[in-house]
């Protein structure tokens, strides 16, 4: 088979779409807004966090692709994206190290010695962010230089929140997750240039709104729900973060039951959890379920009655 | 489609390859044996229960007709265990280091599956089911002493309650392997480094080049 | 008429702008021909001549046992031998050599009859004994189709004048040059199914070949011509069928039982000239094209001339000239070896610099999906791809791996450019040997 393919040419002859580097440069540019903005508030922290865990993953993908002695595998850019990613999920008062041991789990342990791209199981950088958490309790856990509290404790506590401070950013949390708008405008890009589809994060809100609505407690209070959206990671982790290529369902179906999923098991998080993390442990969990929605949603073909527009 | 679904999922649980039945147990170790001595205790435990319950068991194969034999080794099993883990709970040695009360049915659990499926010679007289089970038992005992070790070594920078100091200067802020999911990476990287001992010494064992060549790119794949 | 729209296909740069606009040229063979004896639906043509021979144009050189499937010599001159030779799809064939004389003597054709007081039968077998195919790769043979769908038993008759592949620009030209020809076929094929309701399908991208053809069919009843949107696998025949009566059929054998029959331009043109002039299938226009040809357009190519002497006549290639390939750029086959004849199902021959097709490395897979949404199919070709590379064949046949139409598109938009048809392909042939 391999002989085949390799004296002669196959079809086609002309090639067209995005190559793997496009489509890594596109979403490097829709996470712009948000990598701004945090470099707006948190000024050198953001630009030292960032900088040094792109350095550090690209360094330690290259160290291991010589070791193993196997193709170099840092061209696609999916070790930059991994690194950005990884970076925005810190508390910008860490210290600098976190990055770099974030980044050396996420692409030796998670990507590469489970298979290397589009074969890996859990999301590398969510994997990262839950394994700092873990291991480094007290450093991981400094949101801010003062008293404020992040939003998802006010929210569990009961507390009002101001749900305009949260779209601005002038609120509490991880790089990521603190302004709802620069989120919405890399959302945007990300939609409209053609990267991913709608499916997970469309049904990934409305599930997630549907069980706030029934078990919230509160009822339709939209000042509560909208707090819930714009706050603790929610849009971070529907846009960027649940729709990664490899550990997403690939059929249509299976990516609208993916979302439901996530979004049933991060109303239980907030609900009825007390820890702002709890979200990215509950991405971790659904990924697992990935192989098994593929297989029961196989889409029937052409002949057989599917794909057909009224 | 449902029951696609539903065979599909206990096949990977249980696997076509039955050494799958042991994440099961692999869980259950994981959580229970947090530092050398607890790993001791499970390990004892292990083997007691196996060579005990495999003694019993091999007298009473003839008796039982094969369809409900499978449920009558993990009852003997479970009631096995479940004395043998209250009896070496008092022994003063385990008190202060071991919350094995916790463990018993777990203990119970993961040693009936893995006799009623690992243990071949269950069948047979009463000898070879006993050095069956004894083989099993002792590996399996060395394997969770090793891991306990390893486990202390990580979390507390001691080995056997003898502290280490220059290492807990280290590992102090490092709390990774003190939780559960840390346990499970440290078994993976302990079988992984098993695994990468196991293919070195087979291709030692292969001197022949052309035995060499195939079996390496065998094993490489 | 509504046309039914379908989910996925991708939209292409047409590519058409260097052969659009080049009247038909025919050209004049000087070197030996060669003709592969190929195979059909189980029936192999055998050779009535042998070497040594001498043979005239139109002079029946090979044929089935049951009269159908005819093989025409296009030229005169002396058969030099029956020998093993390739053929463009790297397959071989018993082939038939003939030495050209250059004086180009004609025989004996069959006599005129009107086509009044022909009846079915008599057309279906006339067409059976010139052994006309449908005139794409992979055709079945129009006397078997016509056969199966019976006398007055169709509902439509499909004209396939849509080329929705790049470069290739053959057919618009017949419109433009032959319509004549084009609107003869239109009548036998009126004659052959007085109830049915003729269609004639083009492009959207050829504007002028739709306002000709309205013109020709003004005032017929019956007949119609419908504009298809260009997307790419459009112009395959099992797309139209679905986008004209919204049924989906696996191929056109199929359709032939519910009615419906799909005929390429080309083919018809063919019938035309069997039923009005009495002349059998001695040659066909192809497309010359890419930046590498000095010389691209379309050239009316006799049968048995070999693709060497085709780019030589037309002015060779400069040195642009990357790979050669044979048929379209999206299913098309590269030529290794020049030294092969043309036969009825070679629509173009495409010289392509290395601007116009960089050979990429291929990557890892990274499931992006995009295979997914442009497969015309609606199968999952990246499932495909990956149970194919471990050789699982029930989990192959699950994720419905054999409704595969090897149209291309997966792998035109593949990120990683990995060739995913041709590993669908490997075990969907590897499947047919059970």
């Amino acid at each position: 088979m391999q002989e085949k393919l390799k004296n002669i040419r196959s079809s086609p002859y002309i090639s067209g779409g995005d190559t793997s580097v496009s489509i890594m440069i596109k979403i490097i540019i829709s996470l712009l807004p948000i990598v701004c903005f945090a470099v707006y508030k948190y000024k050198l922290n953001a630009v030292f966090h960032i900088f040094i865990t792109v350095l550090a993953c690209i360094f330690v993908e290259y160290l291991f692709c010589f070791i193993t002695k196997k193709r170099n595998t840092v061209k696609d850019g999916s070790a930059v994206v991994t690194g950005i990613l990884i970076a925005l999920l810190l508390p910008a008062y860490a210290p600098y190290y976190m990055g770099v041991i974030g980044g050396v789990f996420a692409i030796v342990v998670v990507k590469k010695l489970c298979g290397g791209i589009g074969k890996y199981i859990i999301n590398p950088s969510a994997a990262a962010k839950c394994f700092l958490f873990l291991s480094f309790p007290t450093v991981m856990r400094v949101y801010s230089n003062g008293a404020a509290d992040l939003s998802v404790k006010n929210l569990i506590d009961g507390k009002n929140i101001d749900t305009l401070s949260l779209i601005v950013g002038d609120s509490v949390g991880s790089m990521g997750e603190v302004c709802a708008a620069a989120l919405l405008i890399g959302a945007i890009i990300l939609v409209v240039s053609g990267v991913i589809d709608v499916y997970i994060p469309a049904s990934y809100t409305i599930s997630f709104l549907i069980m706030l609505i029934i078990f919230g407690g509160r009822g339709f209070d939209a000042g509560y729900i909208a707090a819930q959206f714009a706050g603790g990671g929610f849009l971070f982790v529907a846009w960027f973060i649940a729709t990664d290529y490899t550990t997403a369902p690939i059929t249509y179906k299976g990516q609208v039951i993916y979302g439901i999923l996530l979004g049933i098991f991060t109303a239980m998080v907030r609900i009825w959890g007390h820890r702002n993390e709890d979200i990215y442990f509950i991405v971790l969990i659904v990924n697992l379920f990935t192989p098994f929605i593929e297989d029961i949603t196989i889409p029937k073909p052409f002949i057989l009655g599917g794909g057909k527009n009224v | 489609m449902f029951n696609d679904s539903i065979k599909y999922f206990w096949e990977q649980i249980l696997g076509e390859d039955k050494f799958n039945a042991g994440i099961i147990s692999a869980a259950i170790f994981v959580s229970a044996v947090q530092n050398s001595i607890s790993g001791i205790a499970v390990g004892l435990a292990i083997i007691l229960t196996y060579v005990l319950s495999a003694f019993i068991c091999s007298f009473l194969a003839k008796v039982i007709p094969i369809k409900i034999r499978l449920f009558v080794y993990i009852l003997i099993n479970a009631i096995i265990a479940t004395t043998i883990s209250m009896f070496l709970l008092n022994v003063k040695l385990f008190w202060n280091y071991t919350a094995l009360i916790d463990y018993i049915p777990v203990i119970a659990v993961s040693c009936a599956i893995i006799v009623c499926i690992d243990c071949p010679r269950i069948d047979k007289d009463y000898k070879s089911s006993l050095k069956d089970a004894f083989e099993i038992g002792i590996t399996g005992a060395l394997l969770i002493l090793l891991y306990g070790v390893f486990r202390e070594f990580l979390t507390s920078a001691s080995i056997l309650g003898i502290n280490i100091p220059p290492v807990r200067g280290i590992l102090e802020n490092f709390h990774f392997f003190e939780y559960s999911s840390g346990g499970f990476i440290l078994m993976g990287i302990i079988a992984g480094c098993m695994q990468k001992i196991h293919i070195v010494m087979m291709r030692k064992k292969f001197m022949d080049d052309g035995v060499k060549e195939t079996a390496a790119s065998e094993l490489d794949n | 008429m509504k046309l039914h729209s379908y989910l996925g296909g991708i939209a292409l740069r047409p590519y058409k702008e260097q052969s659009k606009n080049c009247e038909i040229i025919s050209i004049v063979p000087e070197d030996d021909m060669v003709y592969p004896l190929i195979p059909c639906e189980g029936k192999c043509p055998l050779a009535y001549v042998k070497a040594g021979d001498k043979v005239k144009i139109g002079q029946q050189i090979a044929g089935a046992s049951d009269g159908t499937l005819g093989i025409y010599s296009s030229v005169s001159g002396i058969v030099k031998a029956v020998a093993k030779k390739k053929n463009y799809d790297m397959k071989i064939y018993d082939s038939i050599i003939i030495e050209n004389d250059g004086e180009f003597e004609e025989g004996e054709f069959d006599e005129v009859v009107d086509i009044e007081q022909l009846s079915f039968i008599q057309i279906v077998n006339l067409l059976g004994a010139y052994g006309i195919r449908e005139y794409i790769r992979g055709g079945f043979s129009l006397y078997e189709k016509l056969k199966r769908i019976g006398e007055n038993n169709a509902n439509y008759v499909i004209i396939n004048g849509v080329e929705c592949e790049p470069y290739l620009t053959s057919i618009y030209r017949r419109f433009i040059d032959d319509s004549d020809m084009i609107f003869d076929g239109v009548r036998v094929m009126k004659h052959l199914f007085p109830k049915s309701v003729i269609i004639i399908a083009i492009g959207d991208d050829n504007k002028e070949a739709v306002a000709i053809m309205e013109k020709k069919i003004k005032n017929e009843p019956n007949v119609e011509v419908e504009i298809i949107p260009n997307l790419y696998p459009s112009g395959d025949c099992c797309r139209l069928i679905y986008q004209i009566s919204g049924k989906a059929f696996e191929n056109e054998i199929q359709a032939l039982s519910d009615g419906i029959i799909c005929i390429n331009v080309d083919t018809l043109c063919a019938v035309s000239n069997a039923v009005f002039e009495g002349l059998p299938p001695m040659s066909r226009v192809i497309t010359l094209s890419g930046e590498g040809c000095v010389n691209p357009g379309n050239y009316e190519v006799l049968f048995g001339t070999s693709i060497e002497e085709v780019i030589r006549f037309t002015g060779g290639q400069n040195e642009d000239a990357y790979i050669t390939v044979a048929g379209g750029p999206l299913t098309g086959i590269e030529l290794t070896d020049l030294n092969v004849p043309v036969t009825s199902s070679l629509e173009s021959i495409l010289i392509l610099s290395k601007r116009e097709t960089e050979n990429y490395e291929p990557e890892e897979c990274i499931r992006c999906s995009r295979c997914a949404a442009v497969c015309p199919n609606r199968l999952i070709p990246e499932k495909l791809f990956y149970y194919a590379k471990k050789g699982n064949y029930g989990k192959f046949l699950k994720w419905h791996g054999d409704s595969c139409s090897m149209c291309g598109c997966c792998s035109y938009v593949c990120p990683s450019h990995i060739p995913l048809t041709d590993y669908i392909t490997y075990m969907r042939d590897s499947l047919g040997e059970f």
